[in-house]
């Protein structure tokens, strides 16, 4: 038994040691871990305010991007309802090309009103669907090409009161096409 | 703490290998039949056994419940929760980015769709009014090409109508007015 006592009483004087070196420790190092934990909170307070910064910088940011987009997708809805009038608009107007030219020149086989029409149409869609604007452009050209000759041609037979048997002109640039 | 955590540790290992040489030693002694003391050292051994494994879950436990209010402490601290106050506000601009592309798309998908659809329309009525003129030629030369031309020219009248294939019947009429 006094061999345990003597045992626990070394234990405990281990352990009182080891806590008075950690102590000593403590009190030798006390400023710097104290300033090591203020500079720890100061950096972590200045990083919780630049989170901070960027939060409200990207809120800001949003409610920008839905103010312009917002407007954005108006004009495309709008643009988008006027592309479709003037589609509506230019089928219209190629349909009334076919009926002038078919009364302009009543000798005149119904398969060759029909064909400049359906070329007009063909012209008229692969403007539509241009990738480019160039192209676009380039197709959109040669539509209005196509109305001004077919035009001018129901027009010249108007003036030559039906002399001319077909849209010599239109058929032409059809050749070339 | 990691000191105390060692030293635990390390007393509790200590304990294991003691309880284990006091085993083997228990068992030599039960194979020499010294039952009385190989009974003691079977108690002490438990005992150590019981002490060092009781050290290593309390100290396991200690850990377990030191990191769990770690984590809890971290994730209600001020920067995680700026960190995914800042990550929520991320999510959100992406996730209105794609609403707003998948809108535009939307938009524009409709809009071909509502064009196709007057092109439908306006090739019908002039396929109608193209083959209409196409019977009417195909009636007034069937007097003039053999029966099965005729049939012939029928059936792909009636397929290229079926079709709204402008062009090929385009190239029938014309094909019918080299037989006029």
């Amino acid at each position: 038994m006094p061999k345990v006592k003597q045992w626990g009483a070394q234990v405990i004087d281990i352990w009182r040691a080891l806590k008075d070196e950690q102590l000593s420790w403590r009190i030798n190092n006390q400023a710097q871990q104290q300033q090591l934990k203020h500079r720890q909170a100061l950096a972590e307070n200045d990083l919780v305010g630049q989170l901070k910064i960027r939060s409200v910088q990207l809120e800001h940011e949003l409610a920008v991007l839905k103010t312009t987009h917002q407007t954005q997708l108006v004009m495309l809805k709008t643009k988008c309802q006027q592309d479709i009038k003037d589609y509506k608009q230019y089928l219209a107007a190629l349909d009334q090309l076919k009926i002038s030219i078919q009364n302009s020149y009543t000798q005149l086989p119904e398969v060759v009103a029909f064909t400049i029409h359906h070329h007009a149409k063909q012209l008229l869609n692969a403007m539509w669907e241009a990738k480019t604007v160039d192209e676009k452009v380039q197709r959109e050209m040669q539509l209005v090409r196509l109305m001004s000759t077919i035009q001018e041609d129901t027009r010249m037979t108007l003036k030559s009161e039906g002399q001319s048997q077909l849209p010599e002109k239109t058929l032409q640039l059809l050749q070339y096409k | 703490m990691t000191f105390i955590s060692s030293l635990i540790i390390r007393l509790a290992f200590y304990l294991l290998a003691t309880a284990i040489v006091i085993f083997i030693i228990m068992t030599g002694f039960y194979r020499s039949n010294w039952l009385g003391l190989s009974n003691v050292l079977l108690l002490v051994g438990t005992e150590t056994l019981l002490v060092g494994s009781a050290m290593l879950l309390m100290l396991g436990f200690s850990v377990l419940l030191k990191t769990v209010f770690q984590q809890l402490y971290g994730y209600f601290s001020s920067y995680a929760s700026a960190e995914r106050h800042l990550c929520s506000r991320v999510l959100k601009r992406e996730n209105f980015l794609k609403y707003l592309a998948g809108k535009k798309q939307q938009r524009l998908y409709f809009t071909e769709f509502k064009r196709k659809r007057l092109l439908r329309a306006n090739n019908l009525k002039h396929t109608q009014q193209l083959s209409k003129t196409i019977r009417r030629d195909l009636k007034r030369i069937s007097n003039s090409i053999s029966k099965q031309t005729y049939q012939h020219l029928q059936k792909e009248l009636k397929a290229y109508i079926r079709d709204y294939d402008v062009d090929s019947l385009l190239k029938l009429q014309q094909h019918i007015i080299e037989f006029m």
